[in-house]
């Protein structure tokens, strides 16, 4: 039975698996490669995934929830048509309509898998993760990182070449900075930076600022739709400068129709801000991991937003070196992850191929300083992106001669402020009290993460050799097997929409939302397709379904694609030309 | 032992030999199999591959984890990292004369590309804090019920966490752009906004023309008056007079009132009277 690899990202993902002697990417049920990470629940109750759902982002925003892979392993709670969800249950149903498209076109069950998660996801993330896959009704048989998978990917045939990666994923909302050292049989991560809120949505908000400051315009007056309309102008702008030097971009704000002309140096000056804040995470990760620009064998793209020429200029500009991109960006990291899915297969080879886990934040104990007014501080221990499984000791003095007890606050992160950083837990541990003013007591502190994020901290009184001892496991929502059973057959009661009408669907969601972004004689045409279209699906003839599907997605591919000038012109030449063809 | 004997291989500053050692020695001490093991292959590989990078450093062939061992790797460690700049220079000089291949129009792109890079490096995270704090404001301008109250924005400019980041260049250039597409505030917040500049935080070090803020005040007091009192100037008169009108209507109430009542006591009274007297 075949193992598949699932990359489960922030906006889309993507589903692969080995045959033979290469990674095949499987198709969704529309054909395409990637899945939107979209869930939506509609008027029925019935739950949506994918291209229809993100359809339905704008026109049924408390339906929809995106974006849900930011809330891995919180408690936050999604309400969608009156149900709860966590993100582990919606991005269940992204991996379930995946698991089901991996069956239709391997044609077998599909019961095993491997997914790919950030590299800087902590314990409860990943839980979480692993989660969702049991929800889908995968059995997880491990969980890799995103830049081992994408380096994995690109050392497909080259095993023997020792090779030092910097891989640059810059996604929709995201980017993720890594160092990847490869050699042999090992791929290991030295280093990992990067800025949780900078992605390619930045650049279309930079756009449509510099498209309203140059028109003159103010967001005040923009209602929903219309800045939605924007921002979807704003993106096809930018998609249209990574083909051509110059581009046009136009759209109806309060009636009026307004365009805006960029080439591509004016998209550099509107996302000078986003550029330079990509360099800080680069510098960052290089400087963790001990590395110069020149120590960089290669900068593998990964992420739509990393398909910019400008992004990919910027780089080179800063390494000296063309960034990589033979394998599509969007795909990288899923072929990777088919790839070890693949190696994990023939299971002769899985335990030559190692990829280790990093800890991606610093994990230290509060200290009191010299001066007893000043606040306490962080003092370090574990120092961020140590390989895991990793154990370290530092030794401590108490800060008062007569105090009986020692209080050690086990602190995760990086500022310097001890009530800055995220406390994990208390420890108290009794000391031998002091007799004199000199007589300072001393405790070695050991900090040791495992390969599975639980820390274990033992605290020895150098004195007395006395040792105590604490496990701390994730205070986190940790679901039991039952109960992980329990919430699936919930999930299972919930209707997931027949799969075999899904492109007739997702062209009725698209239509409402061409319905909804277009005014006047455009929305009054749109109104007439749709009403067609809902009567030729209502005949259940499937010859005249199929007919009527490719004649109302032209239509408004036409309405979508042409100059807002000339939309109607168009149509009435479709109409004209449909019309001659058929008398 | 220390990190060669470790890794079974002689002392050498060679990073290949290193790494393969480590690859080779990593598949008897998988890390899933046996973490304690792989925790002391993976001290020693950090270890031998630093010592490598830091070539300069003789090998003593003493125990590795030892204080007196790492105190002096230190300091010859800054000489050693000097010679890392040497090496980071000679990668500029390579970088520079790849410009110069290249044509005129890469060249413009490169010297903004410069710009951009050095502006970066030079306030050090302060771009992402100014991206962080214009885009909550921005956040709260989309909110049209709370835009116009000026407690939210007096939160933002008082909280002192984010002082440094007023006073930074970065954050006023983007602040002057952020109020050309963001400019639909009541008169009072425009006020609010003005009395900061200058004294909360100032464009002048940077030699950035003040925002006209004045421009905006007037238009939006001029707006405001317009809304309260909608149309032309005799209407306030008129309403004047109708104010008048009301009191006078008032008074009159009034007046008849106290007469009533002054008649009604009287009567009372001359029934009491008629009482006592009666």
């Amino acid at each position: 039975m075949a193992i598949v690899g699932i990359d489960l990202g922030t906006t889309n993902s993507l589903v692969s698996v080995w045959q033979e002697d290469s990674c095949t990417l499987i198709p969704n049920n529309l054909g395409e490669y990637l899945t939107p990470s979209v869930v939506g629940v509609d008027e029925n109750g019935e739950i949506l995934v994918g291209r229809t759902a993100k359809e339905r982002l704008i026109s049924h925003p408390d339906r929809t929830a995106a974006s849900f892979k930011r809330f891995m392993g919180t408690e936050e709670e999604f309400f969608l048509g009156g149900r709860r969800f966590s993100a582990s249950d919606l991005s269940s149903f992204v991996l379930k309509q995946l698991k089901e498209d991996a069956e239709a076109f391997l044609k077998e069950p599909v019961e095993e898998a491997v997914i790919s998660v950030p590299a800087y996801f902590n314990d409860l993330q990943r839980n979480a993760t692993k989660i969702a896959g049991e929800l889908a009704g995968f059995r997880v048989e491990r969980i890799v990182n995103e830049p081992s998978a994408a380096a994995l990917a690109y050392r497909f045939g080259k095993m023997e070449e020792d090779q030092t990666f910097l891989v640059f994923d810059f996604g929709g909302g995201t980017l993720d900075i890594s160092i990847v050292d490869a050699f042999d049989n090992v791929v290991e991560i030295t280093a990992v930076a990067g800025d949780n809120h900078l992605g390619g949505d930045d650049i279309n908000k930079a756009i449509a600022e510099k498209f309203l400051s140059v028109s003159g315009l103010d967001f005040g007056m923009l209602t929903k739709e219309e800045w939605a309309a924007l921002l979807k102008a704003s993106e096809k702008l930018k998609m249209e400068l990574s083909k051509s030097s110059q581009a046009e971009m136009e759209t109806v704000i309060s009636g009026r129709l307004y365009g805006m002309q960029m080439d591509s140096r004016g998209l550099l000056e509107a996302s000078t801000q986003i550029m330079e804040s990509i360099g800080m995470p680069l510098t960052r990760a290089l400087s963790d991991g001990g590395y110069e620009w020149k120590d960089i064998d290669d900068i593998i793209l990964v992420g739509g937003s990393s398909k910019m020429p400008l992004v990919q200029n910027y780089l080179q500009f800063l390494s000296g070196k063309k960034p990589l991109s033979r394998i599509d960006p969007d795909v990288a990291v899923a072929v990777g992850v088919g790839m070890y899915a693949g190696i994990k297969e023939r299971m002769a080879v899985v335990k030559d191929m190692m990829l280790t886990d990093i800890c991606p934040f610093t994990l230290g104990i509060e200290v009191s300083q010299e001066d007893r007014e000043a606040p306490s501080v962080m003092s370090p221990i574990i120092e961020r992106n140590s390989v895991l499984p990793v154990s370290r000791a530092a030794r401590y003095f108490t800060a008062n001669p007569f105090q009986q007890f020692c209080t050690v606050v086990i602190l995760q992160g990086e500022h310097r402020i001890a009530k800055q950083n995220l406390c994990l837990g208390r420890l108290e541990v009794p000391v031998p009290m002091g007799k004199t003013e000199q007589d300072r007591e001393a405790i070695d502190v050991r900090y040791t993460y495992d390969m599975n994020g639980i820390l274990e901290i033992d605290v020895t009184v150098v004195s007395t050799q006395e040792k105590t001892s604490k496990v701390i496991v994730n205070p986190s929502i940790r679901l039991s097997e039952e109960e992980i059973q329990k919430r699936r057959e919930e999930l299972q009661k919930l209707k997931i929409h027949p799969r075999d009408q899904e492109k007739n669907r997702l062209l009725l969601a698209r239509g409402d939302r061409v319905f909804e972004e277009n005014t006047g004689d455009v929305r009054k045409y749109t109104g007439r397709f749709m009403g067609e279209f809902t009567a030729a699906l209502n005949t259940q003839d499937a010859r005249k379904i199929e007919k009527a599907y490719i004649r109302t997605n032209e239509l408004l591919n036409i309405i979508e694609n042409s100059p807002k000038r000339s939309v109607i012109l168009r149509l009435d030449k479709y109409l004209y030309d449909e019309w001659r063809k058929d008398s | 032992m220390n990190c060669y004997e470790v890794l079974n291989i002689e002392p050498t500053n060679d990073i290949k030999t290193i790494k393969k050692a480590y690859a080779k020695r990593s598949r008897e001490f998988h890390p899933e199999e046996c973490p304690e093991e792989f925790q002391v292959l993976h001290d020693a590989y950090e270890e031998a591959i630093l010592r490598a990078k830091w070539s300069d450093i003789p090998f003593k062939g003493k125990a590795s984890h030892n204080m007196e061992d790492t105190v002096p790797m230190f300091a010859e460690g800054e000489e050693a990292s000097d010679g890392n700049k040497e090496g980071m220079l000679d990668g500029n000089s390579e970088e520079t004369q790849d410009v110069e291949k290249a044509s005129g129009e890469e060249q413009m792109w490169d010297a903004s590309f410069q710009q951009i890079a050095s502006a970066g490096h030079q306030n050090q995270g302060m771009t992402e804090r100014v991206r962080n704090v214009i885009g909550q404001m921005h956040e709260l301008y989309m909110n049209e019920t709370e835009r116009g109250k000026l407690y939210h924005w007096r939160d933002f400019f008082d909280d002192p966490q984010l002082a440094e980041v007023f006073g930074s260049r970065t954050f006023f250039t983007e602040w002057y752009r952020f109020l050309q597409t963001h400019s639909l505030f009541t008169m009072q917040i425009w006020q609010y906004f003005a009395s900061l500049d200058g004294s909360r935080f100032s464009g002048e070090p940077y030699g950035l023309q003040r925002f006209p803020y004045q421009f905006y005040i007037e238009r939006m007091g001029a707006f405001q008056q317009e809304k309260t009192e909608p149309p032309g100037k005799e209407e306030p008169i008129r309403e004047q007079a109708k104010t008048a009108g009301i009191s006078a209507a008032l008074k009159v109430v009034l007046f008849l009132a106290v007469l009533a009542g002054s008649a009604l006591s009287s009567l009372l009274l001359g029934i009491f009277v008629g009482e006592v007297l009666g």
